[in-house]
């Protein structure tokens, strides 16, 4: 369960840290408690899996990962572990999800490509449509970006 | 990007993937790349100007928190979508929101505290913008990224 002291610590992480000396000071003032104890409840978080990581958030873009492209994927129920796990272990696949479809959706596997170049991106797709046998699929690309921001929770 | 040099690069992996957590992380960092602190900031601060990192903190699990998330799509008009995308940008648990090259051409993501909360969220958008939205939560989850590697040997 997340009690108030939990919501003081996400709500300070959720935003950006600053770059004094001593980020995590105001943090202990809000909880009454010293850094160091500060550090063993982040520490924490992370153990019960509420918080994932702690660190920078790039804009990948900016960072040279400039062809990016959702995929969307038709696999059979009895294969989509197989196929999850075999998508999930490309270094340029950072999310890969199975969603639910909704009626005269096909598409259940989603997984997230970021390249370098368009010609990595392209190869990367055909090898997994190719190990995996997949027909259906399609490579959707990001036109415009209307918003991308972190989820502030409290 | 052209203008970042094999020392920032070298920074913003270890603030991807090896952040500190001490009370003091700049000073950390700066031990571990042998320049002095007041570099190690100044470097995250240009790199904040340049919009290659976007924020320092702390990334959430949604699911854990007990709030449900949920990545949507919509077909909108070409000459309707700027109109479209501000309404549901005006939503604080859309994160996300783009245009692809789809039928379904405005994709974005909604958390909200709880499902029902999400519901009634897209059921008021579905009304405000004219558009029907389908919506796709995960069921599993497979691989949410760590960092993207910028160190000079990466991918």
């Amino acid at each position: 369960m997340i009690n108030e002291r939990d919501k003081t610590i996400i709500k300070y992480l959720q935003g950006d840290l600053s770059l004094s000396s001593e980020p995590f000071r105001l943090l202990a003032d809000q909880l009454g408690c010293t850094q160091d104890e500060v550090m063993e409840a982040v520490e924490e978080l992370q153990d019960r899996g509420i918080m994932r990581r702690i660190g920078a958030i790039l804009r990948h873009r900016r960072a040279g990962y400039v062809h990016n492209a959702m995929i969307m994927w038709v696999v059979p129920g009895e294969r989509v572990d197989e196929a999850g796990e075999y998508m999930a272990s490309f270094t340029e696949i950072s999310h890969c999800y199975l969603r639910e479809t909704p009626a005269g959706w096909p598409y259940n596997l989603y997984s997230m490509i970021h390249a370098r170049t368009s010609q990595r991106l392209e190869e990367i797709v055909e090898s997994i449509a190719r190990e995996l046998g997949i027909q259906e699929y399609k490579v959707v690309r990001t036109v415009k970006e209307f918003k991308k921001t972190s989820m502030k929770y409290y | 990007m052209n203008s970042i040099d094999s020392m920032d690069r070298k920074l913003l992996d270890i603030l991807q993937k090896e952040f500190p957590l001490t009370t003091r992380p700049w000073a950390e960092i700066s031990s571990i790349m042998g320049l002095d602190e007041q570099e190690i900031t100044g470097r995250i601060e240009k790199l904040k100007q340049k919009g290659i990192i976007r924020r320092i903190g702390g990334v959430f699990d949604s699911r854990q928190l007990g709030f449900y998330s949920t990545l949507c799509a919509a077909r909108v008009d070409e000459q309707d979508v700027e109109r479209v995308a501000g309404l549901v940008n005006d939503y604080p648990g859309v994160t996300h929101n783009y245009l692809r090259d789809h039928e379904y051409n405005l994709w974005f993501t909604l958390t909200a505290p709880s499902e029902a909360e999400a519901r009634q969220q897209l059921k008021e958008l579905e009304k405000a913008a004219g558009i029907t939205i389908l919506s796709l939560p995960a069921r599993k989850v497979y691989k949410i990224r760590v960092a993207f590697p910028m160190g000079d040997n990466a991918l």
